[in-house]
């Protein structure tokens, strides 16, 4: 019944309104009689309370108070920058009102919702911005960094050997065109070997010679000294022991230019060719016949053995 | 003119618009502020100062919330009522009346007048959201629709807070015989 009342002293007042008299309304609802009464009659007595129109004179004042305020106004803003914000903000809130009608939402849209909306929109914005700003400056960073030089840490991966230089002292055993025998060692002459002195047989020569790639020395210079005068003839069969030890100096040094050429079969037997250990080996096997010292010290036997017989010296051809 | 129109010309500072405004609202919010007051000295006071604070709030305002006849009603029924407790407070019911009975026309019945005084007397002891809805819905004339919009509330609770306050009201000036 009560929840009723509401609904009928609406629907009187309507009548009223349009012209019905209280009496009217009261006999249309009989049952409601008692209880509509009262409400009526107050509405009715409101809705008759003086309203009075606004004074000409406070008309007139209140016009010109409101002209002047509107050209403050203007004059204090004329392109603010917090009526664009105003302006985008509404803007904002009438997309998120139409985003939340289409949505569904039946309820008037009141500003508060739409505030709260709008902040948790730009806040999400704001937050997809700064993050794909803050990658997009890590590229750019990771990309304009320069790049570490990278440190050599490792030997070079150069395979080939260093070059060894050694020193020859012997008499001169044997001179062809592609190279000498001196102490022993045979030797390859090139266009570049600087030749001091007058080559012959016996003579004393002083060789600086590097190690060829292939095997073999490749005589860099040679020193010859004058050939000694004999003091007696040599009789077949005296035996003429080397006054003189050939002496080999081994010093490392780098090659500049690895120099290539064919190895000559050495005296003692070696094999030249392609196959250096082959002829370490064979270096290894025979007496040292000079002074050898640095690598190849240690891979002759300085003294032949007892049982082995000094080398005869070969006759010196001319 | 339409009242979106309207407001987006009053935040554009547009001397029209601010002519349409007092033409438009002028009498209606004069009538309902001395539905209150009962003075028409403190009306045009609170008319003036609701046109005032109106210019001060329209950048904030958004047209999608409460209409703005609603807003400008809302902002002149909180003026008056706190112009009228500051009179009250500061000269007494009695003065009041009596200046708001030699206030009005003479042309008017004395009956009338003091009949109208009760009922703004009954009407100020009623809760401030009942006072709202009565005067609302008979002094300006609004809708029960338009009421729950502006006091963002349903319908149905406007129809129920009207039923009570208007026997509330007519119980408490039958007490007052």
């Amino acid at each position: 019944m009560e929840d009723v009342l509401p609904d009928i002293l609406d629907q009187c007042l309507a009548r009223l309104a349009h012209g019905a008299t209280v009496d009217e309304c009261l006999v249309a609802y009989p049952a409601q009689q008692a209880e509509l009464e009262l409400p009526l009659r107050m509405a009715s007595r409101l809705r008759e309370l003086p309203q009075p129109a606004l004074p000409t004179a406070t008309r007139a004042g209140l016009e010109t108070q409101l002209l002047a305020l509107a050209a403050a106004r203007r004059a204090a803003s004329p392109a603010a920058p917090t009526s664009q914000a105003t302006v985008l903000v509404g803007g904002m809130e009438a997309i998120m009102a139409g985003v939340l009608r289409a949505l569904g939402y039946g309820g008037a849209p009141r500003s508060p919702w739409l505030r709260v909306a709008v902040a948790a929109l730009a806040l999400t914005l704001a937050l997809a911005v700064g993050a794909g700003t803050l990658l997009a400056a890590r590229a750019i960073v990771e990309i304009a960094r320069p790049k570490p030089t990278p440190i050599p840490t490792a030997i070079p991966t150069s395979t080939a050997p260093p070059l060894a230089q050694i020193t020859i002292d012997g008499p001169i055993e044997q001179i062809a065109q592609e190279g000498w025998v001196v102490g022993g060692t045979t030797v390859v002459l090139t266009s570049t070997t600087v030749i001091e002195g007058t080559p012959a047989l016996g003579a004393a020569a002083h060789v600086r010679a590097s190690t060829l790639n292939g095997g073999g020395w490749l005589a860099q210079s040679i020193v010859v000294e004058a050939p000694p005068t004999p003091t007696s003839t040599p009789t077949p069969t005296q035996t003429i022991m080397p006054t003189e030890a050939p002496t080999l100096t081994t010093t490392p040094v780098p090659d500049p230019a690895p120099a290539a050429g064919p190895s000559q079969p050495s005296p003692g037997g070696n094999q030249g060719g392609d196959n250096g250990n082959a002829d370490e080996n064979d270096r290894q096997k025979q007496p040292c016949q000079g002074q050898q010292r640095g690598r190849d010290e240690k891979k002759c036997d300085p003294k032949p053995h007892d049982d082995k017989k000094p080398p005869k010296p070969k006759p010196h051809k001319k | 003119m339409t009242d979106a129109e309207l407001v987006a010309r009053l935040k554009a500072n547009d001397d029209e618009a601010y002519r349409e405004v007092v033409a438009r609202y002028g009498d209606p919010l004069y009538g309902y502020i001395y539905s209150i007051t009962g003075d028409h000295h403190l009306s045009e006071d609170v008319i003036g100062e609701t046109y005032l604070r109106m210019v001060e709030k329209i950048d904030s305002y958004r047209f999608y919330g409460a209409p703005f006849k609603a807003w400008l009603y809302r902002i002149a029924h909180n003026l008056a009522i706190n112009a009228l407790k500051r009179a009250r407070r500061g000269a007494g019911d009695a003065a009041i009346e009596d200046a708001s009975v030699t206030a009005d026309d003479p042309a008017t019945a004395l009956d009338a007048r003091l009949e109208a005084e009760d009922l703004r007397l009954a009407l100020a002891e009623l809760t401030e959201e009942q006072q709202q809805v009565v005067l609302l819905r008979f002094v300006a004339g609004q809708s029960p629709g338009e009421v729950a919009q502006m006091l963002e509330k349903t319908e149905n609770a406007v129809k129920q807070m009207q039923f009570r306050a208007l026997r509330s009201l007519g119980r408490l000036l039958t007490a007052r015989g």
